[in-house]
C-alpha cells in the first residue's frame, strides 16, 4: 500500500486528468465521482514502483479508461446517458467548447480514447497503442475514422494528423 | 480544431471538493484495511531469504532425489550397474559391455525400487540366454554407511529369491570410481581385485578382457586350493603353537577361528580378507 503522502500527491497531480477521462466516458458527475475514487483506491493499493512520472501517468490513464468501461458494462448505467456535467458547467463554458466536447463525447468509446490521448495528452499512435493494448496501425485507423466523424459533426474545419 | 479540443478539455477540472472527499475516502479505506508498509530494504531481505530458502530446498531435493549414494552391480557376463538415490530408487542404469546394453535396451528401470529393478533385469528375455547355462549371477553392492546394512540385506534376500546360481558381494564405495575409470562395472572390478590378490601374474588389463565367467572360474580354483591349504595350515598351526619365552603367551600364526586371513598363500604379505563374500545361493 502506498503512503498517504504519495497518494495525496497523485490525487493533486492527476485529478483533472482522471476527471476528464471519466467525464467523456460517463457523462454524469455521480458516476464520475464513483470511478474517480476507485481509480485512486487502485493507485493506493498498487505496490509496484513506477519507473518515472510518465509511466505513472500512463498507468493511471489505462486504469481510468478500464474502470470507466467496466462501469459502463453495467446494463442500467449503459442505458442512462446524461450530459449533466455539461449542463452544470454550461454557465462557465463557451458554447463552442461545449459543442466540441459534446461531439467528442458522442463518439464510440474507442474513438474517444484515441482522440483524447492524441489531441489532448499529446501521445503518439505507438504510445496510445501501448496504453490501450492495441496495435499502432489500429490507433491510426481509429484516429482517422474519429477525425472523419468529428468533421461530420462539427463542420469542415480540418483536424491535423 | 486541435486547439479547440485542447481548450475544451482544459476547461474540465476536478472539483476541489471531489479531490478532498477522495483523500478522505482513501484515508478511511486505509484505516479499514491497514496493511503493513514494508520498507524496500526489508522487502529485498525477505525476497533474498526466500531465494536462499528455495535454493537450499532445491539442493536438498537434488541430493535426496538425484544424487547417487549407492550402487548395485549385476554381472553374469553382461555387466549392468544401478545407481541408487537415498530412497534406494534407481536413478540411472549403465551397461558396461555390449551384452549389458542389449539387456538394458527397452527396459525402464528409473525410479524403480532396487529390488524390483534387479528382478526386472534378471527376468528380462535377453538375460535369460545368459542364465540358462552355467552362467553365475553376481550381485555386488557398494553403499554408504547409512544404507550399507539395509541394502546388503536387501540384495542378499534378492539373491536368495533368484532361481539361478547367484551370490552377492559387498564392495567398498570408494572402489566405484576406480571401477568406472577403468570402464568396468563395480561387480566385475571387485571380482578382478579378488583374482589379482590370488594371482600376481595377471594384470588388471588382462582381467578386464576376461569374461565374468572366466574370472569366477579362476577364483573358484584358487578358493578350492585355499580351502585345502587352509585345512593343512590349520593342522600345522595347531601343531606349532609356541610359548612366548618372555611373556608365556601362546602365539598363533593366523587369526583364530576366522580362516579368512589364512587365504594369504600366494606370496602376499598383507592380511586383508581376500573375499568379502556374504552369501551364495545355488539352485
Amino acid at each position: 500500500m502506498r503512503s498517504e503522502d504519495e497518494v495525496n500527491q497523485a490525487v493533486e497531480r492527476y485529478a483533472d486528468m482522471v476527471q476528464r477521462v471519466c467525464l467523456y466516458h460517463l457523462k454524469n458527475q455521480t458516476d464520475t465521482e464513483d470511478v474517480f475514487q476507485n481509480v485512486f483506491l487502485k493507485y493506493m493499493l498498487h505496490e509496484e514502483r513506477f519507473l518515472d512520472q510518465e509511466h505513472e501517468k500512463a498507468w493511471l490513464l489505462r486504469v481510468t479508461i478500464n474502470a470507466c468501461r467496466d462501469y459502463l458494462r453495467n446494463f442500467f448505467r449503459r442505458n442512462t446517458v446524461s450530459l449533466d456535467v455539461l449542463k452544470e458547467a454550461e454557465a462557465e463554458e463557451r458554447k463552442d467548447y461545449r459543442e466540441v466536447l459534446e461531439a467528442v463525447m458522442s463518439l464510440p468509446a474507442k474513438y474517444k480514447d484515441a482522440i483524447y490521448l492524441h489531441y489532448y495528452e499529446g501521445y503518439s499512435a505507438a504510445e496510445i497503442g501501448r496504453i490501450l493494448g492495441k496495435k499502432e496501425n489500429t490507433i491510426y485507423s481509429l484516429l482517422s475514422r474519429a477525425r472523419g466523424m468529428l468533421r461530420d459533426k462539427l463542420g469542415g474545419d480540418g483536424f491535423d494528423e | 480544431m486541435t486547439n479547440k479540443i485542447q481548450d475544451a478539455f482544459d476547461n474540465i477540472k476536478a472539483d476541489p471538493r471531489l479531490t478532498e472527499s477522495t483523500k478522505r475516502y482513501l484515508r478511511e479505506k486505509r484505516r479499514e484495511n491497514p496493511r503493513p508498509q514494508h520498507h524496500p530494504v526489508m522487502r529485498l531481505a525477505v525476497s533474498a531469504a526466500c531465494a536462499v530458502f528455495f535454493m537450499i530446498m532445491g539442493a536438498f531435493g537434488y541430493s535426496w532425489v538425484l544424487e547417487p549414494v549407492s550402487y548395485v552391480s549385476i554381472d553374469v557376463n553382461p555387466s549392468i550397474e544401478l545407481a541408487l538415490n537415498r530412497s534406494d530408487r534407481v536413478i540411472s542404469a549403465a551397461a558396461y559391455n555390449t551384452e549389458g546394453e542389449e539387456i538394458l535396451d527397452g527396459l525402464s528401470l528409473r525410479w524403480k525400487k532396487y529390488t524390483e529393478a534387479i528382478h526386472t533385469v534378471i527376468e528380462s528375455e535377453s538375460m535369460s540366454v545368459y542364465l540358462s547355462g552355467q552362467g553365475e549371477l553376481v550381485l555386488t553392492v557398494a553403499a554408504d554407511e547409512h544404507h550399507k546394512e539395509e541394502l546388503e540385506e536387501g540384495v542378499s534376500r534378492c539373491a536368495g529369491h533368484i532361481g539361478h546360481d547367484c551370490h552377492n558381494e559387498n564392495a567398498d564405495l570408494g572402489t566405484v570410481s576406480q571401477a568406472h575409470e577403468l570402464g568396468l562395472s563395480l561387480g566385475k572390478y571387485n571380482a578382478c581385485l579378488q583374482l589379482l590378490q590370488y594371482d600376481g601374474s595377471i594384470t588388471m588389463e588382462d582381467c578386464k578382457n576376461m569374461s565374468m565367467a572366466e574370472i569366477l572360474s579362476r577364483l573358484r580354483k584358487f578358493e578350492t586350493n585355499d580351502v585345502t591349504d587352509d585345512t593343512d595350515t590349520e593342522d600345522v598351526t595347531d601343531d606349532t603353537d609356541t610359548e612366548d619365552v618372555t611373556g608365556g603367551n601362546p602365539i598363533k600364526t593366523g587369526t583364530e577361528g576366522s580362516g579368512q586371513n589364512e587365504n594369504c598363500h600366494n606370496g602376499r604379505d598383507d592380511n586383508t580378507p581376500l573375499r568379502q563374500r556374504k552369501g551364495h545361493h545355488g539352485h
